[in-house]
């Protein structure tokens, strides 16, 4: 995960990748959620295209990276205006805080998660025959 | 994201939730029933339409916990 700072502008850029979001989104849901030890959802990550946002419950990425961060998920804001660059790193610090660690866990799992989903696919594919 | 508390005559349920689900979709989700209920989200009452119309669209912001009550009133003995 990544955190920038461009002008009056913040960049939470994952290391997931939209495409692995969207993915499990549709054959592995579970992959995108940490639940406590009863079973239930505490946070969760989502994509939908230009509506990110970042909250107690969950990240929802707007958008893709580019250059190193090729089709990573992305989730961007604008600072108050006026803020000196630690007040400016500090206010980031605090809309992201509460989320570091749970977007930390999925992004160990995520990939992996994405990977299983796509070899079970790919053998579902190959074992089609068409007639 | 948004927290959803989810209640029915007999159960409680937190469920997250993303502004663009919808509360048809929720109590599917939290496997409560909504026959012969009334449905209601932070006390406005729903109807058929509303049930399979955003959060988003019903005014529910990101960040925001609410309350959806699915609740059957049932006559009392006689």
């Amino acid at each position: 995960m990544k955190l920038t700072i461009t002008g009056d502008a913040y960049a939470l850029t994952s290391t997931i990748k939209v495409d692995e979001i969207e993915l499990l989104k549709k054959y592995n849901p579970d992959a995108l959620s940490v639940k406590d030890k009863d079973g239930n959802v505490k946070f969760k990550v989502s994509y939908s295209e230009g509506k990110g946002s970042i909250t107690p419950y969950g990240v929802t990425f707007g958008g893709k990276g580019r250059g190193e961060s090729d089709g990573c998920a992305t989730v961007t804001g604008t600072l108050p205006a006026g803020l000196s660059t630690d007040e400016a790193k500090k206010y980031v610090a605090e809309l992201v805080g509460g989320v570091v660690a749970y977007l930390e866990q999925l992004e160990k799992d995520v990939t992996k998660a994405a990977e299983a989903v796509s070899t079970q696919r790919k053998k579902l594919i190959d074992g089609i025959t068409v007639a | 994201m948004i927290k959803v508390l989810v209640k029915t005559n007999t159960t409680r349920q937190e469920v997250i939730a993303e502004v663009t689900e919808t509360p048809a979709q929720v109590f599917e989700k939290a496997n409560a029933g909504v026959s012969g209920a009334m449905v209601n989200l932070n006390g406005t009452v729903l109807t058929a339409t509303d049930l399979n119309s955003t959060f988003e669209k019903l005014g529910v912001v990101e960040g925001a916990t609410v309350n959806l009550n699915s609740i059957v009133k049932a006559d009392g003995a006689r």
